[in-house]
């Protein structure tokens, strides 16, 4: 195959890799692209409080697993003394039924275990595969006169419905009709919300439809002593309706968090009394690349197992920085090959501007200058030492080095911030440019050291405010997919053989000179 | 150099001219026609001169090779008996480093423009080639001393010191476009455009000049001794691009640069080979490269390879006159 043909396939499937990656990410996971995103997310604490009768004390809670509209983010019980079992990522359970349990050989008296987790809201609700729960209709309504009340309401909303959504919806008015003795008969016998909810599941299930109750906190702000609310879902096809008692309409539900789909009871203590379950709720705004950081920590995905985000703080750190040089090497290929720029060295612009990353633009020019100055000055006094090549550039650095301390003292003396930012990184690289910019003024004299020197530094300015770009350090970091990207630019480019702007105006005199000519 | 920044043309402009740019010489020709692997042989100039001495091409005489610093010392020694001579890198780039001696004065050695050094002085820049001063990316080199061009009458007012040499370009060994050096007071005897030297663009079938060039813009007269270029010829011109155009076969390069020097006794001579030459010739010449290297291109395979240095010549002479 020609070899055209091939580096352009390289360059697509490059690309379409890494923007195919990375949008996958977006959508998939919700990465955002902007990285000032916020995110909110909720931290329930769940109070657990009985009373101990001193026999061995096994307590196990319900808990919210991965669902449509929430992650989770982290989840902990603590309880002094306690033993703990968190609750497991088991894909069949997970999503309808998970458990934490506490444990402990005795304990007497008033207890209290607590149990936290985070849940951020996602971006656009994704498909987690939920099982159905296993349906367990209530027994009390098909027996006796409950029976007969019971299948009256039914056969009263069948009437006058036409479909599972309306049924409910007339099962609803029914129950809330206050002359109906059928409905008076039943809502006798269920006293609780949670009873008249498991009360209106059933009639649901009788009456041919498919349903289940959960157990829900509605998140919105700040709240403390929030209750569960019993919801009924409503299965219709592959869609959910959710009614509350007392609402013939479907209530929406973003905000709605499951805590417990069907299963057992909420909480389950053995060895204790007097059981109840109380929930705060605090609501935060967190950046959005720290929440799914943290939640891509959680799910351990395939994707995001390999994620930059696993590694320590300070690890991070540094591939931030390594992560954005390819891009100003994009940049340098742009100004050199496109534009035209010469400059020292070909990667000499991409080591100021990581030199100026760490001193801050302003004072990295300013001692750019100073020391570049000083050092040619010194070099030109070292070369009439007949020093050989190496120990002159380390005595350039002992200089160079030497300066860079004075302003240090200086700056300490004076408490000027810009001159206590000089690290060991840049003393390198400015000594490096001094040798080269002194070896290019002996041989091509200053007019070529002044172009390429400017030339350097407008690239290395350009390098730096890309690479030290916030929103692209971002985005290389939770997408490092975009290396292979900025790579299929560089290819790209690499095939560009048309004229660089400069050459538009050195050959100048030549158009102009055969148009004369024509004419 | 201020007023070139006002000056702009268009890109269509450039293409109808067929001006090669450096990313269609660097993407085009260069990464395509010249193996890396054969870089030595033009990189370092003694390997050059082996490979000539072997092809039995011209080049200047070789008196000594200066590899180790040790030898520096009995630099003093090795030109005994010289009266003129050159030191240079032997893997210089650009025209770096090399120093020319035209004469002694009692224990100084005199530059073309009168300027005194000392045997230390030599020492010095010997031993700054050794330790890689001069060298593409700072390696360590050897300084070669050589014969020292006694340049041709011919030129006599053409050039402000230094020796005025000629660069053939060729492409698969043919000679596509040629120019001539003219060292001024700015280039400091140096023969590089970009260091101020007279670009004057050569007749490939006659050797006479066609257009010249100082620091990218046209011009008429030599800067330094004011005469007309207009009149400049290079004699021994059949002889010259049959020279140049046997380094193909020598180096097997198939874009290149051919640096060739007339000098008064020794006629034509190679003084190095470039297997990055410059675009600069293009506006010496007030033409392109593009269509001569399409044209090349074009021919068959047989037709290239079945041409001999001559055929090859009579091609460009035929075509790209």
């Amino acid at each position: 195959m020609n070899s055209k043909v091939q580096l352009r396939i390289l360059i697509f499937i490059l690309a379409a890799v890494g923007i195919g990656t990375m949008l996958t990410k977006h959508f998939q996971i919700g990465y955002p692209l902007i990285p000032k995103q916020q995110i909110p997310i909720w931290t329930i604490e769940a109070k657990v409080t009985f009373q101990a009768t001193g026999d061995p004390v096994k307590v196990s809670l319900a808990v919210p697993g991965e669902q449509a509209r929430f992650g989770i983010l982290e989840e902990t019980g603590s309880s002094h003394d306690y033993g703990f079992i968190p609750a497991g990522n088991d894909p069949m359970i997970a999503g309808f039924y998970r458990s934490v349990i506490w444990s402990k050989d005795q304990a007497k008296g008033h207890q209290e275990l607590y149990y936290r987790i985070d849940v951020y809201k996602k971006k656009s609700a994704e498909d987690v595969e939920l099982h159905a729960p296993e349906v367990h209709p209530t027994q009390k309504y098909s027996v006796g006169q409950l029976a007969v009340a019971a299948n009256e309401v039914i056969t009263t909303a069948k009437r006058h419905s036409a479909d599972s959504e309306t049924f409910v919806g007339q099962l609803i008015q029914t129950l809330n009709n206050q002359s109906n003795q059928n409905a008076q008969t039943l809502i006798a016998s269920a006293k609780t919300d949670l009873e008249r909810a498991r009360l209106l599941n059933t009639l649901i299930i009788n009456g041919g439809f498919e349903s289940h109750l959960i157990r829900a906190l509605i998140l919105s702000e700040t709240t403390t002593k929030q209750a569960l609310q019993p919801i009924i879902i409503l299965i219709d096809g592959e869609e959910r309706h959710a009614f509350v008692w007392g609402t013939p309409k479907p209530v929406k539900h973003e905000s709605t968090l499951a805590w417990q789909r069907g299963g057992p009871s909420l909480i389950e203590v053995e060895g204790g009394k007097n059981a109840r379950v109380e929930f705060s709720v605090v609501k935060q705004e967190l950046p959005a690349s720290f929440v799914l950081e943290q939640a891509s920590r959680q799910r351990e995905k395939t994707l995001t197992d390999f994620s930059l985000t696993s590694l320590s703080i300070e690890q991070q750190d540094s591939y931030r920085l390594l992560l954005t040089i390819p891009f100003g090497a994009l940049i340098v290929v742009i100004m050199r090959n496109i534009i035209g720029i010469r400059t020292t060295g070909t990667f000499m612009p991409i080591l100021l501007a990581m030199a100026f990353l760490r001193t801050n633009l302003g004072p990295g020019l300013i001692l750019f200058v100073i020391v570049v100055s000083a050092g040619l000055t010194m070099r030109a006094y070292l070369s009439k030492l007949d020093l050989l090549l190496v120990p002159r550039i380390s005595a350039v650095v002992v200089v160079v080095i030497g300066i860079m301390v004075g302003f240090g003292i200086v700056g300490g003396k004076f408490d000027l911030q810009i001159m206590q930012s000089v690290t060991l990184f840049p003393t390198i690289i400015l000594s490096w440019t001094v040798e080269r910019l002194s070896v290019l003024w002996e041989e091509d004299g200053p007019k070529e050291v002044g172009i390429q020197t400017l030339g350097s530094l407008v690239v290395a300015i350009m390098a730096y405010a890309a690479m030290g770009s916030p929103t692209l350090r971002y985005l290389v970091f939770v997408f490092p997919e975009l290396l292979l990207v900025a790579l299929a630019v560089i290819l790209a480019l690499g095939q560009y053989s048309g004229y660089r702007l400069s050459e538009l105006m050195r050959f100048a005199p030549l158009v102009k000179d055969n148009k004369e000519g024509a004419a | 150099m201020i007023a070139n920044l006002f000056q702009w043309c268009r890109p269509s402009e450039l293409r109808k001219l067929g001006i090669a740019g450096m990313n269609k010489r660097n993407g085009s020709y260069i990464a395509r026609y010249n193996p890396r692997a054969l870089y030595p042989r033009v990189d370092d100039k003694v390997e050059t001169k082996i490979l000539a001495n072997e092809f039995g091409l011209k080049v200047p005489e070789l008196y000594g090779i200066v590899q180790y610093q040790s030898q520096v010392k009995q630099l003093g020694k090795m030109l005994e008996g010289r009266e003129s001579f050159v030191i240079k890198p032997s893997q210089g780039s650009a025209g770096k480093g090399i120093l020319v001696i035209l004469g002694r004065d009692g224990e100084f050695f005199l530059k073309p423009n009168g300027e005194k050094l000392t045997l230390h002085d030599l020492q010095r820049h010997v031993s700054n080639t050794l330790s890689g001063l001069y060298s593409l990316g700072g390696r360590n080199d050897k300084a070669m001393i050589e014969y020292a061009i006694q340049f041709s009458d011919a030129f006599d007012g053409f050039s402000y010191q230094g020796v005025p040499d000629i660069r053939v370009v060729m492409f698969l060994g043919y000679p596509v476009m040629a120019m001539m050096r003219l060292s001024t007071e700015s280039s400091d005897g140096k023969a590089n455009l970009h260091q101020g030297a007279v670009g004057v663009g050569i007749d490939l079938i006659t050797g006479k000049a066609r257009s010249a060039v100082q620091h990218g813009r046209p011009i008429f007269k030599h800067p330094d001794t004011g005469r007309v270029l207009q009149e400049l010829v290079v004699p021994h011109w059949d002889e010259l691009i049959l020279l140049a155009s046997q380094c193909y076969e020598m180096c097997e390069m198939g874009y290149l640069g051919a640096d060739i020097v007339l000098d008064k006794e020794l006629g034509p001579l190679i003084l190095e080979l470039n297997a990055r030459p410059g675009l600069a010739i293009q506006v010496a010449n007030n033409a392109g490269l593009l269509p001569r290297l399409e044209a090349v291109e074009n021919l068959t395979r047989a037709e290239r390879i079945m041409a001999s240095a001559q055929d090859r010549v009579d091609y460009a002479q035929k075509h790209f006159a």
